[in-house]
Order: structure tokens, then C-alpha cells, then sequence
């Protein structure tokens, strides 16, 4: 017997809240994380902007008891959202029967300390800091997370690009509802090392100003840092210890574009593939979802195309079905952008409010859809699907809804 | 694991290996007990006590995927497209759109492309930021063999790439496995890549994780051997085309083997230094078991994860020994690692395709400088040659510190 | 700094030799870079990057689109140095 996936915690530091009652309450009010990074000089760079975690102190998220380990900016992120998620869903550390909870998650290899432990290898002073090495593999973030809090289910991370986090979400789902576990951790997290940041620099898709989805200037994306975790569980595991249930992942679709590193195919397949697949998989046709988060990078191909995907997809029936882009307000924050937007899906369920997609300006022929411009929008929103199409044509959209407490 | 009732057949095998290119060749140089182990051409034999690593050699690339834009693709992305496209036409699935599209390919790597990754960060360091090509910077992301697979060879289906570990590569046949039997996917091709590169040989030279890294001390790769004292680096690709049985059986499909069962668990543990567990070796294999619906009398062959590490290969014996306490003793046991190297995401594909050819010829391909194990330990440790009995069932293990992994195939006949 | 245009054309040519690992002389002053030279649009970015490391130079992003072949590359760099 299949059993169903609910959520029942989010934990959620992005660039415009480090925690989810932060994010969520800017976000609905359009404030955007969008700034001059300061983390490191981008004077010799073309782009000074990204979107940045100012502030963050690690030390607020660990009680004195256990103190945030050293392990560099990736996995404090993540270590400190997942315990605001565990918190959100009521979840003591001695709750969790350790075989039977796990993590996935998405990253794509800013590992903690990648950057770091490459520039010391360069300079020749990894040698007197051997323990570090363990740290570098890929999968690391997701043992440093069941490492912290005794953990012992399936591990992995999910490297797909700017889909990671919805491949980690979806693996997390299907580990639940085939009872190999109870709860899962799950989502994404990615920070903006230097040496990534000046490789994107070099792809030329980052925009020098502002990130605005749709909008027929747009001039490409801006990265980001963040993190997006969420505590899954079967139905009646969470009813069982009353938790409070956010909403119900009701199944995903996958595709790949087989095109281009990091042009969609322009037919758009891919991406009504993937949404086709997850609204089958929900048992759902189009006119049961209400609200789209959006891929929404802000490149000029993306846009257009995501755009002309849910045309096909959905048929007229697309200009009635609002679609924001969250990535407006926070950036790209690549294994970690289809996390948040995983939360915001479900953060729209539970508020009944459509955040909008902010800095739009002037409408694009070629986009004309409704992307609730600038301002949030209340609508009864029950059932939600969250597109991530990562770079080398991976896709995933996830349907999230409403379920009864 | 709730069985949905589908089951997943191996209908085709891609193999880049240093012990040869290709299932043919790679099994050959097993039997024959040949290592793909030599010393390293490039390293500096002043800076390194450890000179040995099993690198891949005589791979051309365009001798199996048309040879424009081939540039700037990583190792990993070349051994991946090489290993899909041997298992696409083991498994004798049209090159035409159609045959492709609709399979899934599924990756696991554990250090990416750490060497590229190193020399873009170089080039950051000396040259600045317009010093870096585009292009060498995207063939250098975790998901970009997986991604150049779906291009060129027009697959349309799901593709993802996870790292979990040493056992990234038996994990992502797991997540294959999964798939199919979730019915997600009726066909998938999943497997594993590693790189050698001269960083991770250092950095695995400053952790003393390898042979002949203390001074004075042999270099050789001897898993389950008393005198063990490291591992050897290898590299390679290795990828298995995953069929739903009742579809393999409609279009026809040579199956080779069956997965039956599958675990894969993690034991929490200080991460900064590398001590596996006996109790997660234990319950990978028992979660394998307990899927598969057998117990451990019904494994006739181990082909093991063992890799000349001290503690790992200790750990694997005691494990495997307890599970054979209460029952038949003798069941053989070897380590191809002694002929491959650690191949960390590629090594448990190619652990599943030595399987399935011991199954297909009833033989056990031997750990070669095995002579005597650990005090103790009274596994049937195979070390010579040509050593034939019935094998209809093989145990394959993967673990490291945090993560382990097991998956038991059974063999197929059209009378099963 | 002053570059003739005869210098702009030996080097630029030479970068997207490079690039294409081609010949220099079986690249046309006109022939597109992916129509007529089968490239795609990254492998057009790098021949962009190596004209900007070369002489040092960056291109805007809304120019990077006119960079279509050795004539158009070698307008376009004129224009930045």
C-alpha cells in the first residue's frame, strides 16, 4: 500500500529572511535579498550583485549545549535550517527513530569548504589540515545533517543543477510513500563561493542589476545563497503525533531537454514533459491546480520558454493560473532555488496568499501570462505546482496540496 | 521496501575500466587475474612514496560517440558516454529517437571532476576571472556527464545525478532499481564514474590512506590480505541498462541477471577520520536480504567491497563471517578492487558487472596478493585462478565511513 | 591603445582556431560561427572569452550576440579597444 507524504516542518534562510516567518513575511511583501555581495571584492568582476545572507550568525541557531561545529558556511546553513524545520515540526532529536529517518538533499558542490580547501591544496597547506579532506566529497552535506542529529535512514545528495533540490524532494517522497522510512529531511542549500560566482561571471546569464522574471528587459539571473529544508512523513506518522501538517506532496514528473548544457529545448518538451508527468502522477488534470512557482530565472530563453510550456500544458486555461517567480526577491540560489520554492508552495497553501514576482515592469509579448507583478495577491489556493529545470536539461515539477489536519 | 510486484532485469553492460574497455575485456583481464594497477607515468616518484593507480588507458571516445563537440569534456563525462553508449548496444536498444528517449540515466559520482575543478581555481588565482573558458567551466559541474548523456545520445527520460559515498554508484542502481519498480520508468541506465587525478592521489597520500605511503612499507593492493597497509586509486566508468522484466521480455532483450535486493543505510560517526563499522556492513547486507526474501545460505558468491584498507576490509570479514556463523562456511568471497583500485562511484557497478559474469560462466574471478587473512578469519578467500562452482546469486557490497550499500543479483534463465 | 586592424584579424583568427582546433586558414572572414562552423553556443562564448583575455578587453552582454563570425568579432572588438 502506497502511503501518503505530507510535510510537517520547513526551516528556510534565504536572502531576504534567515528564518521562515522572516522570509515568508518579505516575501509576501515584496522585499527583495538583493544587494552588493560583500563576502568577497567584486571590483574585477562584470557583476557586483547577488543575493547574499547578511548577517548570519550561526551561533543563533545552536543551543550552548551544542555549539555550531566548525564546518564552514554550507553546512551551518543547512545544519541551522534543519534545525529550525525540526523545531517547526515539533520534532525532538530523540523522536526521530534513527533507521527509519534519512536525508536527501541538493547541492552541486560548493561543499563545505570546497573552495577553501581547494585554495589551500593550490597554496600547499592542505597538508597540516588533513581533517579536512573527509569533508570535501559531494555528498557531504547530507552525512554532516544525519551526522548532527543521529540519523541513520538513506543518504544522499542530488546534484542536478538548479533541479537538485526537487530530485532530492522527490527521492524523499518516494523513500516515504514505499514505507523504507517514516520521516525524511529533505530540500537544498548552495552558497556563492568566489571561484563560482566568477564562473558564472564568464557564462555571461547573470544580470548587473535586478533579477525580473517575465519582464521583457529582463537581463539574466542573479545568484544566490539560501537554504530550503522540509521535514516529510507518511500521513499517519504525523497524525499519530499530531503534528501540524503544512501540505501533501501528491506526486512529480521528470524529464530531460537531451539539447543543450544550458539552453531549453526551444519547443519547450522538456518542461511540459515534466508538468505533464507530475499532474498525471498527482492523479490531477490542469484545472485543479491553482497557482505555478515558477522556474522563473530571469534569463531571456528560460522565461520564454517556461512560458510557452505551460501555454501547453495547460491550454487556455494558463491565463487564468496565476505563476510567480520567488527568484525575484531572492535570487538563484541553484541546489537550493526548488527548495525554497518547495516551501513557498506550501507556505501559499497553508496563507491562501500568492507571493508576487517583483520588478516587473514592461509586459513581454512573448510572456503573457499572469505572474502577479509586483504585488501579493489572496487567492483560495489549494493545489500548487513547483517547476525546476536545472542546467543540462534536467527537469522536475512537484505537485503539492492541501490536506485535511 | 513495499514490493509493487515489478521486476528489474540487467539487460546490458558498459564498462571503462583500466583492466579493459568494454564487458569482454574487463572480465578476461579478471579471470586472468591481470591488474590494471601500474605505476603512474606523470607522478613525481620524489614526492610520492605511493607510485601506483589503476588508470584507464586505450579509451577514444569517438570510437563510440561521434567525435564534433567532444571538446573540453571532462574524463567523467567521456567515461560516462562511453560506458551508455556499450550499454545501450549490449542491451541492443535501437540508436534510433525512440529507443533511447524513454530510458532514464541515472549517475553516481563521489569527487566529480576535482582535477578540472582545481584548475579552474588555479586559473581564478593567477589569471583572474577572464582566464576561465565557459566551457571548461560547465563540463566541470557534478551533473554534466549525466546531462552529455542525455544529449548525445537523445535520452529524454529522467536523469539525475546523487553522490552518497563511496557507494555512490551502487546507490544510483539502487535509485534505478527503485525507479522501475515504482514503475516511474520501465528501462534506465545507471551506474558510476570516478577520475584519478594527482590531487586526489595527494590528498589521499596526506590522509596515509594509501599503499606504500609509509616509508619502507610495500605498495600493493591486497584486499582481505594480513599485510594490507592501504588502498590504490583507480578510475573508470561503469553502467548497467536496468529493464522492467515484463518489457525486456516483449522487445525481446538478452537479460542477463535479476537485482533482487537492495539496502542501503548510514552510520553516524565522527566524519574527520575514516573508521567503517561492522553494524552498518551488517544491515545493508540484512536490509539486501530482507528485500531480496532470502536469507544468507542463498548467496553462492560475496564479490566484495574490500580494498586493502585496514579497518574496511576487517570490518567486511567480520560481517560476512557472522551472516555465515549459522550456516554454509565456505561461500567464496574475492575483492576485484585488488586488480581495479578503489574506484569509489564506479566501483560498485563494476563489482555488479563481475557478478553478473560469474553467474553467466560459474566462475569466481580471484583477489590477487591474497595470501592469508586477518587472524581469525576463515572466509573462503578465492586467490587462484580458474576456481569454477555453480553461482547463481551474488552479494555485492560498498561502504565507507558513513554509507553502506548492498545488492544481490540472481541469475536469469529463460526457464526462470 | 592602438591595434591595426590587419593585428585584430591574425590574432582573433588564431583564438578561434584555437577554439575550433582548425586550421586558421579554414575559417572565412564570414562564415557564421554555428551556422557555417557547426559550433554551439558555449564553444561561442569561449572564442568571446579568449578575444577578452587576449586584449583585455569585456564585452557588455547585449554585444555578445553581434559576435557572430571572424568579421563581425573583429567590428566589435574595434569598437572596445
Amino acid at each position: 500500500m502506497l502511503r501518503k507524504v505530507v510535510c510537517s516542518g520547513l526551516g528556510i534562510i534565504a536572502p531576504n529572511g534567515k528564518s521562515k516567518e522572516e522570509f515568508w513575511e518579505n516575501a509576501k511583501k515584496g522585499e527583495s535579498g538583493i544587494d552588493k555581495i560583500t563576502l568577497y571584492d567584486t571590483s574585477h568582476y562584470p557583476i557586483q550583485i547577488g543575493g547574499e545572507i547578511k548577517n548570519f550568525a550561526p551561533e543563533h541557531y545552536f543551543p550552548a549545549d551544542h555549539p555550531a561545529p566548525d564546518l564552514g558556511r554550507v553546512a551551518l546553513l543547512s545544519l541551522a535550517a534543519t534545525r529550525m524545520a525540526l523545531e517547526d515540526a515539533g520534532l525532538e532529536e530523540t523522536d526521530l527513530a534513527l533507521e527509519r529517518a534519512g536525508v536527501t538533499i541538493g547541492n552541486n558542490g560548493d561543499m563545505p569548504l570546497a573552495w577553501e580547501i581547494r585554495q589551500k591544496w593550490i597554496h600547499g597547506e592542505l597538508q597540516d589540515r588533513a581533517d579536512l579532506i573527509w569533508r570535501y566529497p559531494l555528498n557531504s552535506i547530507s552525512a554532516i545533517i544525519a551526522n548532527n542529529f543521529s540519523l541513520s535512514g538513506p543518504n544522499a545528495v542530488f546534484a542536478t543543477s538548479c533541479a537538485a533540490g526537487n530530485h532530492a524532494i522527490a527521492n524523499a517522497y518516494d523513500l516515504l510513500q514505499s514505507g523504507t522510512c517514516d520521516i525524511m529531511i529533505t530540500g537544498g542549500v548552495e552558497s556563492i563561493p568566489e571561484d563560482l560566482f566568477a564562473c558564472f561571471c564568464q557564462l555571461r546569464i547573470l544580470a548587473d542589476k535586478v533579477c525580473q522574471p517575465f519582464d521583457k528587459n529582463r537581463k539574466g539571473l542573479v545568484l544566490s545563497e539560501g537554504t530550503g529544508i522540509l521535514i516529510l512523513e507518511t500521513l499517519e506518522h504525523a497524525r499519530q503525533r499530531g503534528a501540524n501538517i503544512y501540505g501533501e506532496i501528491l506526486g512529480y514528473g521528470m524529464s530531460s531537454d537531451a539539447y543543450h548544457l544550458t539552453f531549453p529545448h526551444p519547443s519547450g518538451e522538456g518542461a511540459v514533459e515534466a508538468m505533464r508527468g507530475a499532474l498525471k502522477h498527482a492523479g490531477i488534470s490542469v484545472h485543479d491546480v491553482d497557482y505555478i512557482s515558477a522556474h522563473g530565472t530571469g534569463t531571456q530563453p528560460n522565461d520564454k520558454i517556461e512560458t510557452l510550456a505551460i501555454k501547453k500544458v495547460f491550454g487556455r486555461q494558463a491565463y487564468n493560473l496565476p505563476t510567480s517567480s520567488v527568484k525575484s526577491m531572492i535570487g538563484h540560489s541553484l541546489g537550493a532555488s526548488a527548495a525554497i520554492e518547495a516551501c513557498v508552495s506550501l507556505l501559499t497553501i497553508q496563507d491562501k496568499i500568492i507571493s508576487p514576482t517583483i520588478n516587473y515592469e514592461t509586459s513581454d509579448p512573448e510572456c503573457d501570462l499572469d505572474y502577479v507583478p509586483n504585488k501579493c495577491r489572496k487567492q483560495d489556493v489549494k493545489t500548487v505546482l513547483s517547476n525546476s529545470f536545472g542546467f543540462g536539461g534536467n527537469n522536475v515539477s512537484i505537485v503539492f496540496c492541501e490536506t485535511e489536519q | 521496501m513495499v514490493r509493487t510486484g515489478k521486476r528489474v532485469v540487467i539487460t546490458g553492460l558498459g564498462i571503462v575500466s583500466a583492466n579493459g574497455i568494454g564487458i569482454d575485456p574487463f572480465w578476461k583481464s579478471l579471470k586472468e587475474g591481470k591488474s590494471g594497477i601500474k605505476k603512474v607515468g606523470s607522478l613525481n616518484a620524489r614526492q610520492f612514496n605511493a607510485q601506483l593507480a589503476g588508470e584507464v588507458a586505450d579509451f577514444h571516445l569517438d570510437q563510440f560517440i561521434e567525435s564534433k563537440g567532444l571538446r573540453n569534456l571532462s574524463k567523467s563525462s567521456c567515461f560516462v558516454l562511453g560506458a551508455a553508449r556499450m550499454a545501450l548496444d549490449d542491451a541492443r536498444v535501437d540508436r534510433n529517437e525512440n529507443g533511447c528517449r524513454e530510458t532514464g540515466l541515472v549517475i553516481g559520482t563521489y569527487w566529480g571532476s576535482l582535477h578540472n575543478m582545481c584548475q579552474i581555481d588555479q586559473t581564478l588565482i593567477t589569471e583572474g576571472v577572464n582566464g576561465i573558458l565557459p566551457s571548461f567551466f560547465l563540463n566541470v559541474l557534478f551533473n554534466i556527464p549525466a546531462s552529455q548523456g542525455s544529449i548525445k545520445l537523445k535520452m529524454t527520460s529522467l536523469n539525475t545525478t546523487l553522490s552518497s559515498g563511496f557507494p555512490s554508484g551502487l546507490n544510483a542502481i539502487g535509485y534505478g532499481y527503485d525507479m522501475i519498480r515504482r514503475g516511474r520508468v520501465d528501462r534506465c541506465l545507471a551506474g558510476g564514474v570516478e577520475e584519478f587525478c594527482i590531487e586526489l592521489h595527494q590528498w589521499m597520500s596526506i590522509l596515509e590512506m594509501l599503499s606504500g605511503t609509509r616509508n619502507g612499507v610495500r605498495e600493493f593492493c591486497a584486499p582481505f590480505d594480513v599485510d594490507r597497509n592501504g588502498i590504490i586509486l583507480g578510475e573508470g566508468g561503469a553502467i548497467l541498462m536496468l529493464e522492467e522484466y515484463e518489457a525486456a521480455r516483449k522487445r525481446g532483450a538478452r537479460i542477463y541477471a535479476e537485482i533482487i535486493g537492495y539496502g542501503s543505510v548510514f552510520e553516524t560517526c565522527v566524519m574527520d577520520r575514516f573508521l567503517p563499522k561492522k553494524k552498518g556492513v551488517k544491515r545493508a547486507i540484512e536490509t539486501a536480504l530482507v528485500d531480496a526474501g532470502i536469507g544468507f545460505e542463498g548467496i553462492d558468491y560475496v564479490c566484495a567491497h574490500a580494498n586493502s584498507e585496514v579497518t574496511t576490509d576487517k570490518v567486511e570479514a567480520e560481517a560476512l563471517q557472522d551472516f555465515m556463523a549459522t550456516g554454509r562456511r565456505d561461500i567464496p568471497v574475492s575483492s576485484i578492487k585488488s586488480m581495479t583500485g578503489e574506484c569509489f562511484g564506479a566501483s560498485g557497478p563494476l563489482q555488479i558487472a563481475t557478478g553478473v559474469m560469474a553467474m553467466k560462466e560459474d566462475l569466481i574471478p580471484p583477489t590477487v596478493n591474497f595470501t592469508a587473512a586477518d587472524p581469525g578469519i576463515s572466509l573462503n578467500i578465492v586467490s587462484d585462478l580458474n576456481v569454477t562452482q555453480k553461482v547463481e546469486s551474488v552479494l555485492v557490497n560498498s561502504f565507507d565511513n558513513n554509507n553502506y550499500s548492498s545488492v544481490i543479483i540472481q541469475n536469469y534463465s529463460d526457464e526462470s | 591603445m592602438n591595434f591595426s586592424q590587419e593585428h585584430l584579424q591574425k590574432e582573433i583568427r588564431s583564438i578561434i582556431a584555437e577554439v575550433l582546433e582548425l586550421e586558421e586558414d579554414r575559417i572565412g572572414m564570414e562564415d557564421h560561427f554555428i551556422n557555417d562552423l557547426g559550433i554551439d553556443s558555449i564553444t561561442a562564448l569561449d572564442i568571446v572569452a579568449g578575444i577578452e583575455k587576449k586584449f583585455n578587453i569585456k564585452f557588455p552582454n547585449e554585444q555578445l550576440t553581434k559576435i557572430t563570425s571572424l568579421k563581425k568579432a573583429i567590428e566589435v572588438a574595434s569598437d572596445y579597444l
